[in-house]
């Protein structure tokens, strides 16, 4: 319910008007959408008594509002920022460009859902070397993205942001893996 | 809802991925389907540990760690190689699902557990013919 206050606070800020929660309301969205994930462990196991999850339980109920924002702008500069990288190699290394789409396919979805700030300014790719070489950029550029999504989902204070922000670095694992 | 509540639902999640694992790998033949294999045997192995780790932190909250149950349903198609497959990537996604879910019911080192085991499935989804997803655990983004 807080998150609702949250996206109004956020929309009304000019900084965040497009941003973080204000474009689609996305992580108001997510704390119903959470609750009702919540059991899908029920999935696995035989009918029993059922247990949702109650706003006092969860981490999410002694949240300061502006400490989420500000994480979600931030993983979205990071994800801005990797994306850069990537499309670089690609318009660098043609023969890189099919490889690599998926992980830029995935970066604007994500960046979709956790937007850098309008005004951000992602650094310059600096491209030295081989494709073999701009290839191990991009596999440490997402490494890096990964570890910082993971620490960021550690220290969200919204149960619903921390299990998005959770859920965008094992995207980046999943891609990571299959990218080889 | 408490932290040992959320351990405790995704403890019951675990002994049935490690049952339900055992019975595909079961079913499963070494030498003719031997990735499909070596993924179930990756799965259980891991959700064996998660379970393990799991009962441990259940019991040093002071709680008793929900038991296993004698039996669970078995999913369906698991006459072909495909089907058991099928079946092993359904059971990795419901895990991710479980794990995502308790990512937000859980602070501090129990959080940092859930988000690795989310990152864990996920990846072990693509050894059983699954492929990569822009929201593991979290469909509903996708969906929007």
């Amino acid at each position: 319910m807080w998150l609702w206050v949250l996206a109004t606070i956020a929309g009304a800020r000019r900084g965040y008007g497009h941003g973080v929660l204000g474009r689609r309301g996305v992580l108001a969205g997510a704390v119903g959408l959470a609750a009702l994930t919540a059991c899908d462990v029920d999935d696995l196991r035989p009918p029993e008594d059922e247990a949702e999850p109650t706003p006092s339980a969860s981490p999410s109920a002694t949240t300061e509002p502006d400490q989420d924002v500000q994480l979600a702008a931030w993983a979205g500069f990071q994800i801005g920022a990797t994306l850069a990288i990537v499309d670089e190699v690609r318009r660098t290394w043609p023969r890189l460009r099919g490889r690599l789409q998926p992980l830029a396919q995935m970066h604007r979805t994500h960046g979709e859902v956790l937007p850098a700030e309008d005004d951000a300014v992602f650094p310059p790719a600096l491209l030295i070397g081989t494709p073999g070489e701009a290839l191990a950029s991009v596999r440490e550029a997402e490494r890096a993205l990964q570890g910082r999504l993971v620490a960021a989902a550690k220290s969200a204070q919204s149960g619903a942001l921390a299990r998005l922000l959770a859920s965008v670095s094992a995207s980046v694992s999943q891609h990571m893996a299959a990218l080889g | 809802m408490t932290e040992t509540d959320t351990l405790q639902d995704v403890l019951a999640g675990e002994h049935a991925a490690v049952y339900l694992f055992a019975v595909l790998g079961a079913r499963t033949s070494e030498s003719g389907a031997p990735e499909t294999y070596a993924a179930l045997r990756s799965g259980y192995d891991a959700h064996r540990d998660r379970r393990d780790e799991l009962i441990g932190l259940v019991a040093a909250a002071g709680a008793v760690p929900v038991a296993a149950a004698t039996a669970y349903e078995l999913p369906t198609g698991l006459e072909t190689p495909a089907g058991v497959a099928r079946a092993g990537l359904e059971l990795e996604r419901s895990c991710a699902r479980a794990y995502a879910a308790a990512v937000a019911e859980t602070t501090a080192e129990r959080r940092t557990l859930m988000i690795g085991a989310l990152n864990d499935a996920a990846v072990r989804e693509l050894g059983l013919r699954g492929t990569p997803e822009m929201f593991p655990g979290a469909d509903e983004y996708a969906d929007r």
